[in-house]
């Protein structure tokens, strides 16, 4: 199940705020939380429903040693048992095949490569349940006694298929008591309604040209106008970053009507002025992860610059490889690390010296992530050169009339799509707040009034798109 | 007093917030709601011409590898209440998206159409084309060497079939029980739009020439006029209106299969294969009567005026005599919305809907059919009214839309003549003149008809057969295996539905 679809929304989603509001207790709130987070999992193929079972009792098991245990030795094995039992279930059941792969590419053996199901959101709870027992092996969080709690973590439907990646330290509090108040429910419900509109009005829209304009079969790509691919290109980029941040904002708004405070995700990446700032606002759950968990612990930027390179280059690796077993997305993660590199080293400072640089930086980062994008959206690398070719006004014709077809039929859209990308809303909407309270007439009553259909009337535009639409990708089946 | 206005604000700002929850609460429990109605839920989409989702079938195996809980999702979607009322919204909604100018989203792909070396043959020019590639002359030979060549059609087709199984022998002889009238539609394996542009709120074809399917589709007439001696064969194919209508700039731009040169291919290489085969070009009729109503704009198919036109050359090639189109009694249906609309929802369609000008035929409007969704034989209206129905379904009024089989008996008329139409739904329009010129015209959409056509056509003593197509709809590989499939000799059908049963159980 997906959050954009109607069967969550409705048939799922409504019956579980019903419940659980009927129900005052904590207790039993978090029951039904579990209760309807296993049934949520078990609908993208029920078999797995053991893995994410399997998974979060090994997680509470080595976290109640580690935990228990004062010796530092013993705590270090039960955490080693931990990560390797965690990240050899991660490795089979989403880097073999590709593995394997790759050594039938150089060897010829095995001759048949066994095609193994991604288990859905297996990448996230993984790493959230690394995190958990990582947290406890620190003494940054105290090991949970109750198991089913620890499963209600991981399995908490909310964020678990596509992030973000919730730290237990995030929620440990409030798993155990929380209080809903009015202003959380009212902020949870734009928040998901925001997410839900972000999803299927604009991020499938986006996807709808980005598929039209660039066609993945295999030598489609040839016929396409280089101005086609340009605007191809930049409906995907504003369809990737709409569709994740709109999950996260779905996850955050549901998170907040039952009572859970979820980080922020994103922070609106594509306004930054270096591709730095760009990953400081880009799925910033899964970056803190690996800088908590991987950059820090291999000694950071505190062993010298050739040693802080070289994490790095872990790092950017791990984070591209994460995103799919693929080799286009570890050369997506290898792109930004010779970026980062670049910006530590000189760049950076360069950039933020004045007004000046940083507009220069601003444009400079639109475009790395832009042909980085290019390398996220082809697994077949023949399409990804294509693709640069063509962009790069090389043996390609310059303008089709589909170019100029799909600009004019969705032109307001696409610029509705972009202003989505940047905080310009939310700057309007403190000026008007401001404006309106210094008045405290009218305006003040046309805005809050403004403020409070906006929710309804995007949850009814979002379903009006949702129905009939057969086209509703979901790109987190590789992560 | 400052104290007392921060309290007053704040409970004004809990009012809003509380009245944001309860709109909120309330959309959502109503989708809710409506989501469970189960009556309410629809079986079919008029809107988009389909039957829609149905519940997953449950079965351990696909309950947990997850295809009955994604069956359920996509039914609840797909059947959503109101489903069709709440996509026509969806719709109005994104013609705010753009400017809504001509939409130019598909460029065609066809396959090289390879020269002849002459133009319209007399039998003894024509040759089969040394470039027409071994595979469709291997096929050719498939008549006389039918065991290894069906096998793989058949398995082929197969797979794609999904016609209407039903009709087995019950389709053989009409037993016409019950009259039916009015408004009652039916929805048959409609043929897909295929892709579509638009230029000045007009729909086009996107046409690609597709070799393969060709070679099969001329295969099969020829093959059938060689089963058939004593019986003339004629065929004839209709231009996609991106042919008739569009210019050339255009077609070059959306790199259009030249249909010219293409039913030229078709013409040449099924004259080639049996001289006997009589072929008649339309398209320079209609190019010349081109700026009168011969296509739709919102949908796929031409206007009974097209058809006219065609009839005028076929009935040249008879040597019979032509009624003047305002001979006939015409019915006027507006507000026609068809398959490009249907299938895209473009609002520049919307705004310029088409109107159905329909023909009665003058000696007779009755017909008997077989009626695949109650699985037995109909008479009814050769011609109908449709006007009220929904706007997305007028071009039913012709011959009740694809039936499989179909008999216009015609007596009184005393020619003594009979015809067999193999057709698609461009045919439907085509028909209704045939009424007053044969004493028996027998139809046959190949999409859904499953028996052989050559024994019926000895049964039934049957002086014509007409295949009448559209080229886009011919160039399906897997559709013309189904075309060729029913235009065998019954022994042949037998050996390869036998072979397609072991096929089938080789497979599961």
């Amino acid at each position: 199940m997906v959050f954009s679809s109607l069967l969550f929304v409705f048939a799922f989603l409504v019956p579980q705020l019903a419940l659980y509001f009927l129900i005052r207790n904590t207790k039993a709130r978090n029951i039904i939380l579990l209760f309807f987070s296993l049934i949520f999992y078990a609908f993208g193929g029920p078999k797995f429903v053991i893995l994410l079972v399997g998974e979060a009792f090994v997680s509470w098991f080595t976290a109640k040693r580690i935990g228990k245990t004062a010796f530092p030795e013993m705590k270090k094995r039960w955490l080693i048992v931990e990560l390797v039992f965690m990240l050899s279930l991660l490795g089979v059941f989403k880097y073999l095949g590709f593995f394997l792969d790759n050594i039938r590419f150089f060897t010829g053996w095995p001759e048949t490569v066994p095609q193994i199901i991604l288990p859905i959101g297996i990448s996230f709870y993984t790493f959230q349940l690394i995190s958990y027992v990582i947290d406890v092996y620190r003494g940054d969080v105290e090991a949970q006694p109750a198991y089913w709690k620890v499963l209600l973590y991981a399995s908490l439907f909310h964020q678990c298929i596509a992030g973000p990646i919730v730290r237990y330290q995030t929620v440990a509090a409030e798993i155990e008591d929380r209080k809903i108040t009015l202003n959380d429910v009212t902020e949870g419900v734009r928040r998901f309604s925001v997410g839900l509109a972000k999803k299927a009005i604009l991020a499938n829209g986006c996807a709808d040209i980005a598929d039209k304009l660039l066609p993945e079969a295999a030598g489609a790509l040839v016929n396409v106008s280089s101005l086609s691919m340009w605007l191809g290109m930049l409906a995907y980029m504003l369809q990737i970053y709409l569709d994740f941040s709109a999950y996260s904002d779905m996850a955050i708004g549901m998170g907040r009507m039952v009572g859970f405070h979820y980080l922020e995700n994103f922070d609106y990446p594509y306004s930054a002025h270096t591709v730095q700032g760009f990953w400081r606002k880009w799925h910033i759950s899964l970056s803190t992860f690996f800088r908590d968990y991987v950059y820090i612990p291999l000694g950071g930027s505190r062993k010298g610059t050739g040693r802080t390179i070289f994490n790095m280059l872990i790092v950017w690796f791990l984070t591209g490889m994460w995103h799919g077993a693929s080799w286009n997305f570890i050369l997506w993660g290898l792109y930004f690390f010779i970026f980062l590199t670049l910006e530590r080293l000189f760049l950076s400072k360069l950039l933020e010296k004045n007004l000046f640089t940083r507009i220069i930086g601003h444009v400079y980062t639109l475009i790395v992530v832009y042909f980085g994008w290019v390398l996220f959206r082809f697994t077949d690398i023949n399409n990804v050169f294509e693709t640069v070719k063509g962009l790069c006004f090389s043996g390609h014709a310059l303008y089709g009339i589909e170019t100029e077809s799909a600009l004019l039929n969705k032109v307001f859209f696409l610029a509705l799509a972009i202003i989505a990308c940047f905080p310009l809303g939310k700057v309007i909407e403190a000026v008007l707040h401001k404006a309106a309270d210094k008045h405290d007439g009218i305006l003040l009553h046309m805005v809050n009034i403004i403020d409070a259909f906006t929710p309804a009337l995007l949850v009814i535009l979002s379903v009006l798109a949702l129905v009939g639409n057969s086209y509703n990708p979901f790109l987190y089946f590789r992560f | 007093m400052d104290n007392y206005n921060g309290n007053k604000t704040e409970e004004k700002n809990r009012t809003y917030k509380v009245i944001t929850c309860m709109l909120f609460a309330a959309v959502m429990i109503t989708g809710c709601i409506l989501g469970f109605m189960l009556p309410f839920r629809p079986a079919v989409s008029e809107y988009e011409k389909r039957d829609l989702e149905k519940f997953p079938k449950f079965s351990w195996d696909s309950l947990i590898e997850g295809g009955y809980t994604d069956g359920i999702s996509t039914w609840y979607s797909d059947t959503f209440p109101y489903r069709d009322t709440l996509i026509m919204a969806d719709r109005s909604v994104k013609t705010l998206y753009g400017l809504n100018a001509d939409a130019v989203e598909n460029m065609a792909e066809g396959d090289d159409i390879p020269d002849f070396p002459s133009a319209p043959s007399t039998p003894d020019e024509a040759s089969v084309p040394d470039n027409a590639e071994p595979s469709q002359t291997k096929e050719t030979a498939s008549a006389e060497t039918p065991s290894s060549e069906i096998s793989t059609d058949v398995t082929e087709s197969v797979s794609t079939d999904e016609g209407s199984s039903e009709t087995a022998e019950t389709t053989k002889e009409p037993r016409t029980t019950e009259y039916v009238d009015g408004d009652e539609l039916y929805r048959m394996n409609p043929q897909e739009a295929g892709n579509v542009n638009l230029k000045d709120m007009v729909g086009y074809c996107v046409y690609g020439f597709n070799l393969k399917a060709a070679n099969i589709y001329s295969e099969t007439v020829a093959e059938t006029q060689k089963l058939l001696p004593d019986t003339q064969v004629y065929d004839i194919l209709i231009p996609n209106n991106s042919a008739v209508l569009l210019d050339e700039g255009t077609k070059k731009e959306w790199r259009l299969s030249n249909e010219d040169k293409a039913i030229k291919y078709f013409y040449n290489y099924i004259m080639s294969l049996d001289d006997k085969v009589v072929c008649i070009p339309i398209l320079d009729a209609l190019i010349s009567h081109n700026t009168e109503y011969l296509y739709f704009k919102t949908d796929h198919h031409w206007t009974q005026l097209g058809a006219y036109y065609t009839l005028l050359e076929f009935l040249k090639e008879k040597g019979w005599e032509a009624h003047e189109i305002s001979e006939y009694t015409e019915i006027v249906m507006e507000n026609f919305l068809g398959s490009y609309y249907s299938s895209n929802g473009y609002s520049q369609l919307k705004n310029n809907p088409d109107t159905v000008y329909a023909y009665e035929p003058l000696t007779t409007n009755q017909f008997e059919f077989y009626d695949t969704s109650q699985g037995r034989w109909r008479q009814g209206k050769i011609v109908r009214d449709l006007s009220s129905v929904a706007p997305t379904q007028k071009y039913q009024a012709f011959i009740y839309g694809d039936c499989p089989i179909e008999y216009i008996r015609n007596a009184e008329l005393g020619t003594g003549r009979s015809c067999m139409v193999v057709k698609e739904s461009f045919g439907n329009t085509f028909i209704p003149f045939l009424a007053d010129y044969y004493d028996k015209v027998i139809v046959i959409d190949y999409r859904g008809y499953k028996e052989s056509i050559i024994a019926l056509a000895e049964e039934e003593g049957i002086d014509d057969i007409i295949f009448i197509n559209n080229l886009e709809a011919i160039s399906d590989t897997n559709t013309m295996n189904v075309m060729k499939s029913i235009c065998q000799p019954p022994a042949l059908q037998e050996a390869s539905e036998t072979l397609e049963e072991a096929g089938t159980t080789k497979s599961e």
